[in-house]
């Protein structure tokens, strides 16, 4: 854990694997819950962090267990940023679903309504996930609007 | 996971704990054989289900796609609201055909029961 001032970064490397997510979504409610989040919007970061994980474990990880997924935690006065990057290379990572429902679009979609910002880049080395929720949401819409 | 049968009434399959991407493959294979034994109606308590993602919710419309075409109905028991919130994010909760949500397993004995015997 990396503390200056405000700003408290953490980083995380698990191996690519499912039955990590429980692990990765204890780190995800202890450094929330650190970060002065309340116990609904922990849950909702639980379930969206561990949904990018899943991703990056089922589709980013090409050589599968011996991938790793990486982490950053970072708890800011007004919000926290949680990034999930894996190892997958962008052309081997098209959506396969050997015909069952694909999770993988509901995950996106569940991502995007329990966080206040999702950001997906797509890179040659892997993709990265960028999960963001705003601490005080009122307050901080004043401010946007008084700045404006 | 613990399965209930008795005689005359609709079999309830008891998950508790975390219904994530670990847990679903083989929480998936016990619920799809169990239907296509010939229990076409089922009840799933997720009474002390504690965390679900995607993979549980796919878990849920699998269960239905599978007994519904059987003549069958899924009856979903949650009582834990962040459980609820992300199944009605995803549009589970608003499902009319096949599928009912209940707030306890003795609701959904008494609905489906009904429905069972007739």
């Amino acid at each position: 854990m990396v503390e200056s001032g405000h700003h408290i970064e953490k980083k995380l490397d698990v191996q690519s694997h499912t039955k990590n997510l429980s692990l990765i979504r204890n780190e995800i409610e202890d450094a929330a819950s650190a970060c002065g989040f309340d116990d609904a919007e922990i849950y909702q970061m639980k379930v969206a962090v561990s949904e990018a994980a899943a991703n990056a474990i089922e589709h980013g990880s090409p050589l599968g267990e011996k991938n790793r997924v990486h982490l950053t935690i970072e708890c800011n006065p007004d919000r926290i940023s949680i990034e999930v990057v894996d190892e997958g290379v962008f052309k081997a990572r098209l959506p396969v679903t050997d015909g069952r429902p694909s999770h993988r679009g509901r995950g996106i979609f569940i991502m995007t309504a329990l966080m206040d910002e999702v950001s997906i880049t797509e890179g040659q080395e892997g993709t990265s996930v960028r999960l963001v929720k705003l601490k005080d949401k009122r307050s901080f819409r004043e401010r946007e609007q008084s700045s404006a | 996971m613990e399965v209930q049968v008795l005689p005359g009434r609709v079999p309830i399959i008891d998950v508790d704990g975390e219904i994530d991407h670990y847990a679903v493959p083989e929480l998936e294979n016990k619920v799809m054989a169990f239907i296509e034994e010939g229990h076409t109606s089922i009840i799933l308590d997720f009474s002390d289900v504690s965390y679900i993602d995607s993979a549980g919710v796919a878990l849920i419309i699998l269960s239905i796609q599978k007994s519904g075409p059987l003549g069958g109905k899924v009856g979903l028991v949650v009582t834990n609201k962040n459980v609820l919130k992300i199944l009605e994010i995803v549009g589970i909760t608003k499902l009319a055909e096949a599928f009912s949500l209940y707030s306890s397993v003795e609701e959904a004995l008494a609905d489906m029961s009904e429905e069972h015997r007739g």
